[in-house]
């Protein structure tokens, strides 16, 4: 950075200032962009578009004119009312026409600072900054139409503050040695490769082909009477050569074809694998610190992702892969969010994912990737020390999901279908044996650092995180649960959340309580 | 010289020993009368909607439907007025020298605790008829999608503001290094 950038961010801290007037432009898109993608809005504004156009062009003209001017007054209040500080360690935003916020970002606290210039901009030469936080906020976090010295000499400050603030813990946060292995690789050391087998395995064990069965009856909506007629015909004869044939030569045929078709998409799905996963291979570079992916036959991806980034281990089962004694694993890093961008979808965050691999290698994973803070935390769902969560779960599923709606059902139906609403009785049942299932696969299990908990129906889903990645907790009590001393217990963290439904009420008190203690107490970043 | 004490979890700060803060007394009336513009506002749509019935523009709606309709509005308008003097006693912040934690919930009862050192950034606002009441709200925002923001409402602006500079103050004090100011 130049001393005249400094200078001039250094000439505009410290007191409230405005951005360029040219604002007002972004904040016109903005509103014009909510305006598109607000599917109530949207609608309005078109219904009343619609009117005008039947009440002849005057009405139209007039109404269009009177609309844009309420867009433009709108931008030019929401840009007078649009102010921001600097000091050496946040940036302070107020905004809002009626409902006034104040927004406070710490230097050290952001992730990122993104700038964008869009078309307009381009030409007027300005920029829009936007500050990425881990945070959930919906909240506006940009600085639009600034100069771009504006902007390099603010991106320089949050570094060099983050830098500051980072350079003391980072002595805490390296305790692993550099690898001894020679990193022949410039992606550092393989630990994990797929060979082809396993990678048929990913194919097999792979349900998004069965999407392709759903989109069939949609593909039949859509072709004309014609080909319709042609395909029901041919289907027409083929049952009837069905019928000439016999019960059994039929059934062996009919077996044949769904086999057929089973297998033909299982060959797509194999294949559809090959091409996303051929080659995968998990590295390890700087001596731990860093795991990387690597795979594709024709793209090749690559990503990488920091170990102390992550926030918490998934591990699924489903039940093919039960069959093949197979996981999947991912390990999500901090939901980064450009803030106010978000309703631009702007989440950047990247998942560690390795779509197959077996227990041994789950362990191994995990030892990396907690480093020895997870001793006796288990990944693996069908290990003894999980602990179940209470049956009152089913009782509750089944009131909840089964008796209500069938009470409902048959107090709706009756008066038509007579006798035969009480069909509707036959619900409860099912959903008592669905919740049933459901209980039997919820358990958890915790140690002094960290907590997993297990879930799922026909497979397993285990979700391991750390204590002291938590960002908040809550316990919460349905009228049920207080009568029963039960509670559940959500835990926050940055890639998303974990509930224990249904536990006891002193232990979710007692979990609570221990976990703010170690979130607390640490001294650790938690990214 | 590096000491590493163990800790019994029973002497851990339990979270159901705070002493709770009450929301500010004007944040009811607020409520109320929010929710009572809303009455007002429907009730203004249901009459009419009974005047276009009554000249015979809706030949749709039977006087029964009416009726019923009515029936559901007075029952619901009665349950929007009356819920606020219920659901605020429930209500209630405590601030601690690490957290600060949020009870709210009548039937489904919740307590939620987030420690300063996780708290991205903290936000106050007021709507226009917030302002009328003095009041304002405070939010505290976590890292991530996993729902650890915090959102009081029903605070006395001046409060909402007190705490907004704490919570801004712990968090300076959090990002400090060792050794530095903030010891």
């Amino acid at each position: 950075m130049t001393t005249a950038d400094e200078n001039a961010l250094l000439a505009a801290s410290g007191q409230w200032q405005r951005t360029s007037p040219l604002a007002a432009l972004y904040f016109l898109a903005l509103a014009l962009r909510r305006q598109v993608l607000n599917l109530g809005q949207f609608v309005g504004t078109l219904a009343v578009f619609l009117f005008l156009v039947r009440q002849g062009p005057v009405a139209t003209i007039a109404g269009a004119a009177g609309l844009l001017t309420l867009f433009l007054v709108l931008a030019a209040l929401r840009y007078w009312f649009f102010r921001f500080r600097l000091d050496a360690q946040r940036v302070l935003i107020r905004q809002g026409v009626l409902r006034k916020t104040e927004l406070e970002l710490q230097f050290d606290r952001i992730q990122g600072v993104t700038v964008e210039q869009p078309l307009m901009f381009r030409w007027l030469g300005l920029v829009t900054v936007g500050f990425d936080t881990a945070g959930s906020t919906q909240q506006e976090g940009r600085l639009p139409a600034v100069k771009p010295d504006f902007a390099a000499a603010l991106r320089a400050r949050v570094e060099g503050a983050k830098r500051a603030a980072t350079a003391e813990p980072a002595a805490i946060a390296a305790p692993s040695e550099p690898s001894s292995a020679t990193e022949s690789d410039p992606d550092g050391q393989a630990v994990l490769r797929l060979d082809n087998g396993e990678i048929v395995r990913i194919g097999l064990a792979d349900r998004s082909v069965l999407a392709v069965l759903a989109v069939v009856p949609l593909m039949w909506g859509t072709l004309d009477n014609t080909l319709r007629a042609q395909v029901s015909n041919s289907i027409e004869d083929v049952a009837t050569s069905f019928a000439q044939l016999g019960i059994v030569a039929a059934g062996v045929v009919a077996t044949g074809g769904l086999l057929l078709l089973a297998a033909a998409l299982a060959a797509i799905s194999v294949a559809m694998a090959f091409f996303r996963y051929h080659g995968f291979t998990l590295f390890e570079a700087q001596g731990g610190e860093s795991l990387r992916t690597r795979r594709g036959l024709l793209t090749r991806k690559a990503m990488a992702v920091d170990r102390a980034k992550i926030q918490q281990v998934k591990l699924s089962q489903t039940l093919l892969m039960r069959f093949f004694s197979r996981f999947r694993l991912q390990a999500p890093p901090a939901a980064v969010r450009a803030v106010g961008a978000s309703e631009e979808g702007g989440v950047a965050a990247s998942v560690l994912h390795v779509p197959m691999l077996g227990p041994e290698q789950v362990r191994s994973l995990a030892a990396r990737i907690f480093a020895g803070e997870d001793a006796g935390l288990s990944l693996l769902p069908a290990k003894d020390p999980f602990v179940r969560i209470s049956p009152v779960y089913i009782r509750a599923r089944v009131q909840a999901f089964g008796v209500v709606p069938a009470v409902l059902a048959l107090v709706a139906l009756y008066p038509f279908a007579g006798a035969a609403s009480l069909l509707c009785l036959g619900w409860p049942p099912l959903v008592a044996l669905c919740a049933w299932q459901l209980w039997r696969r919820r358990a958890y299990m915790h140690n002094d650092s960290g907590l997993s908990y297990r879930a799922g129906l026909l497979g397993y889903k285990v979700e391991t995180f750390l204590f002291r990645k938590v960002q908040g907790v809550m316990v919460s009590q349905s009228p049920l649960q207080r009568r029963t001393g039960l509670a559940s217990l959500d835990v926050a963290l940055a890639s998303g959340a974990v509930t224990l439904p249904f536990i006891d009420h002193a232990t979710a008190r007692r979990l609570c309580d221990h976990i703010i203690f170690k979130v607390e107490s640490t001294d650790r970043p938690w990214h | 010289m590096f000491s590493n004490p163990q800790v019994s979890v029973d002497d851990l700060p339990a979270v159901e020993q705070v002493v709770w803060q009450p929301l500010d007394r004007r944040y009811a009336p607020r409520l109320v009368l929010g929710r009572l513009i809303r009455v007002g506002l429907f009730v203004a749509a249901a009459l009419g909607i009974t005047l276009f019935a009554n000249a015979g523009y809706l030949e749709w709606l039977p006087p029964e439907g009416l009726v019923a309709g009515w029936v559901a509005l007075a029952l619901w308008s009665l349950r929007s007025l009356v819920w606020p003097l219920v659901s605020v006693p429930y209500r209630g912040y405590a601030v601690r020298d690490k957290d600060i934690l949020y009870k709210h919930g009548v039937w489904w009862r919740n307590i939620a605790v987030v420690p300063f050192n996780r708290v991205q950034h903290a936000v106050t606002g007021s709507a226009p008829l917030d302002r009328r009441f003095g009041l304002a709200y405070l939010t505290v925002f976590t890292a991530g999608s996993g729902g650890g923001d915090v959102s009081i409402a029903g605070l006395a602006e001046d409060v909402a503001e007190q705490l907004r500079v704490y919570i801004v103050h712990k968090l300076r004090r959090s990002a400090e290094p060792e050794g530095g100011e903030g010891n």
